[in-house]
């Protein structure tokens, strides 16, 4: 009786050294691999330069933009309300409880969109929710918004729209704003002129 | 030995066994790759620039396609295989990318451009396979391996002194040839005659 007993305690002994083998997690939170994977299929992380430009202009108040771009650059230009944070402390503390904020829209953005794609990645890694990418981030955004753009000859009223819109943030940014003209086929279509007759003065009465 | 104690012992041995039924169903129950970096050596991996191969460097690399199955067999770089994003971590990817690791064999994952291949890359460096490289540039639908523009590239585009123009006196330009403004025309009342 005594034996089974002294069997029954040492397998529980070396199952608990099973815990000794089992893979550490740190103290942060990680997501499951495979999670993380269908995340990365799903596309909808990718915001536009002019999505990203409405809700600046709209100032949205759960839209924070994370700008990974090296400082010097950032002094240079930076969106407004922008934070800059350098890629080497993205898993700081500090940055973790800018990313962290609840019911907040977190967009990372670079010059271009590949480094913020990775942060998105680690971050996401990190059990972060929330997190957007610019699409193209901020060479992309410069093009399409600062750089004027000329419709083409076949561009739709959508298209027209877009560059309107482009124009008065163009204005938002940078006090300068150029009126877009609508190519010459499509205001060419629109002019309509109208005649009017006029009526015949009346004659004198009685 | 009276009845109590028999009871008792009967308890701790179902206890027991329920207990070891635990762990051994957690021990061979189906787990997702394990990640294999730490924060800091994920960090590492963002800025190490000797993790992407140009398109011109591929030669006696494995190239691996990220893209669905039939958008690979509408065309491909010759060599190429096929390991498809949203199958990237079932039994069947895994057991390849393990073998490559094994084998030292390099390889080089793609997408449609650098940005697609960019995330699942990054996810697979961070699962421990080391020997994957990321392709700086894309494939096109026909199978050309194209590299990755200028603009998409981390390298500044922005011409600051545009952004500025708010700061800076702005000299006013002699206006060009004037615009012929629309006349509107203006609808007078008719001249009513001289009532009595």
């Amino acid at each position: 009786m005594k034996r089974n007993y002294v069997i029954l305690a040492s397998v529980m002994v070396l199952l608990a050294f099973g815990l000794v083998i089992l893979p550490s997690h740190g103290d942060r939170k990680e997501i499951d691999s495979k999670a993380l994977l269908t995340a990365v299929a799903d596309k909808s992380r990718y915001l536009s330069a002019d999505q990203v430009t409405q809700r600046i202009i709209e100032k949205d108040p759960t839209l924070i933009l994370v700008d990974l771009r090296p400082s010097q650059e950032f002094r240079a230009f930076a969106l407004p309300g922008a934070v800059n944070i350098p890629p080497d402390s993205l898993l700081a503390a500090s940055t973790l409880e800018i990313l962290g904020q609840p019911g907040k829209d977190k967009v990372l953005f670079a010059a271009s969109d590949l480094l913020a794609e990775k942060a998105w990645l680690l971050c996401s890694r990190y059990a972060q929710s929330r997190m957007y990418v610019m699409k193209g981030g901020m060479n992309e955004w410069f093009n399409t918004i600062i750089r004027e753009g000329v419709p083409a000859p076949t561009a739709s009223s959508a298209d027209l729209d877009l560059l309107r819109f482009r124009s008065a943030a163009r204005q938002f940014f940078t006090g300068d704003g150029a009126e877009v003209q609508a190519p010459a086929a499509a205001s060419g279509s629109v002019k309509v002129t109208i005649t009017r007759k006029t009526p015949a003065a009346s004659g004198g009465g009685c | 030995m009276n009845k109590q104690t028999k009871s008792f012992a009967t308890l701790a041995g179902i206890l027991f066994l329920g207990i070891l039924a635990i762990g051994l169903i957690y021990l061979f129950s189906p787990k997702s790759p394990a990640y294999f970096t730490n924060e800091r050596e994920s960090l590492a991996l963002i800025k190490d620039p000797s993790a992407v191969v140009g398109v011109e460097e591929v030669a006696g690399k494995l190239l691996i396609d990220l893209r669905p199955a039939n958008v690979y067999a509408a065309g491909h770089p010759a060599g190429a295989i096929n390991l498809p994003m949203r199958r990237l971590l079932d039994p069947e990817s895994v057991s390849i990318l393990r073998e490559l690791k094994k084998n030292h064999r390099e390889a080089v994952v793609f997408g449609n451009d650098e940005l697609q291949g960019t995330a699942p890359w990054l996810l697979l460096r961070q699962l421990g396979y080391s020997n994957l490289k990321l392709l700086k540039g894309g494939c096109s639908p026909a199978g050309q391996l194209i590299p990755t523009p200028e603009a998409g590239t981390e390298k500044s585009a922005l011409d600051t002194s545009l952004l500025h123009q708010k700061n800076q006196p702005q000299t006013v330009e002699a206006s060009g040839p004037e615009k012929a403004k629309p006349v509107i025309p203006v609808r007078r009342p008719a001249s009513a005659g001289g009532g009595c």
